[in-house]
């Protein structure tokens, strides 16, 4: 009886007990909602979920991108395809075209061209004998004139006088010592 | 504690049942409401299981979040007080239980102290605060009983069940919560008796 007339003391007065809150608390309760809502998806407002699909979307793109630009670099040398669309006569070319156009609509212009001059490289019978000839010697002058752009690398003075140097000992009869790792941890 | 006539209180959810519904559209307006008309009675709560004002702050943020998130399942059925109460003390048995590791140590630590003595307190009269001063320095363990079965009226198998203790414990702890909240009291009554005089 007793303890119950206690508990019921201590339970009238702490049951309402409602003591003031610090104003930061709020704001704590306001971040903790923003993140609950950025991390939960929903379609009205910006969350988490868009913004993986928009950075798995740029992740495919960028690796996408990649590979097409590689392929289509090898296959671009630029004096050939230069050279294509001088050569390629005004009357195959559009028939061509329209059939690479045909089998791949969504392919862009300039990969059509580019499988042009592909054929007129590798179908010498089709194209014209003179377009082929043309075709070999600006290669051939692209490479001799990057050759020709290529600085020559000098050996620098002392490295030839180390060449030089067991030529001018053997000469004198001296012997010549070749430094090599295994001599030396021995 | 006079209980709240029948037309106040039907009055008072006349007045909440905006905000409810205002919450459950997700309007920040009526959330900033709630907050404000609920928010020092769920701090009150948070208080008397929390070990500091930190700890109780912190399950008072968590407290507010998922009422926020989860009004929708509220359905008018009983008060809307005593949902809130519920999350309140649901969240503070979480984290209560989260805690419970250091909370052991401490109650033996208590255990030590702890004399059997006969106390009678009844007739004298203490506000909230000196009964919250002394409710604050019983040991975690002896608090969370006391506020489950004297505040929250649980039974003791239900406080067994929630705070995954044996009954006998359950009994045993609010038994030496009750003394040693006794004895707490008793000195403010003596230290108010002697500023008197």
């Amino acid at each position: 009886m007793s303890e119950d007339r206690f508990f019921q003391q201590v339970k009238s007065v702490m049951s309402d007990y409602s003591p003031e809150v610090p104003g930061h608390v709020y704001q704590g309760v306001r971040k903790k909602m923003w993140w609950s809502n950025f991390m939960r998806f929903d379609a009205s407002r910006l969350n988490i979920w868009y913004i993986a699909v928009t950075v798995g979307v740029a992740t495919a793109i960028v690796l996408n991108v990649g590979q097409p630009a590689s392929t289509s670099a090898d296959n671009l040398v630029a004096p050939v395809s230069s050279e294509a669309e001088v050569v390629v006569s005004p009357a195959t070319a559009p028939a061509m075209t329209e059939s690479a156009v045909a089998n791949e609509p969504q392919a862009p212009a300039e990969v059509s061209t580019v499988r042009n001059t592909t054929v007129e490289k590798t179908a010498p019978a089709t194209s014209h004998p003179m377009t082929e000839q043309k075709v070999t010697s600006d290669v051939a002058e692209v490479e001799a004139s990057k050759e020709a752009e290529q600085p020559k690398i000098e050996e620098p003075q002392q490295m030839k006088n180390e060449s030089q140097a067991p030529a001018k000992a053997n000469k004198r009869g001296l012997k010549v010592k070749t430094y090599s790792p295994e001599s030396d941890k021995k | 504690m006079q209980p709240i006539p029948k037309a106040m209180s039907l009055q008072n959810m006349k007045d909440i049942q905006p905000i409810i519904d205002g919450c459950m559209r997700g309007e920040r307006a009526a959330q900033d409401r709630l907050y404000k008309q609920f928010s020092s009675l769920l701090y009150g709560i948070c208080l008397r299981y929390a070990r500091n004002k930190m700890e109780a702050q912190d399950v008072l943020q968590e407290v507010f979040v998922k009422i926020y998130n989860n009004i929708q399942s509220y359905h008018n059925e009983g008060s809307f007080e005593g949902w809130l109460r519920r999350i309140a003390v649901n969240t503070s048995i979480t984290n209560y239980r989260k805690n419970l590791k250091h909370a052991y140590q401490q109650d033996v630590d208590e255990l030590v102290r702890t004399h059997d003595e006969p106390l009678h307190i009844e007739d004298l009269e203490f506000t909230a605060e000196e009964m919250m001063q002394c409710i604050d320095r019983l040991p975690i363990g002896y608090k969370t009983v006391f506020n489950l079965y004297v505040i929250e009226g649980f039974m003791h198998k239900e406080i067994s069940d929630m705070l995954g203790i044996d009954v006998n414990t359950s009994k045993s702890q609010l038994s030496r919560a009750k003394t040693h909240l006794q004895r707490e009291l008793k000195n403010i009554a003596t230290i108010k008796i002697q500023e008197h005089v």
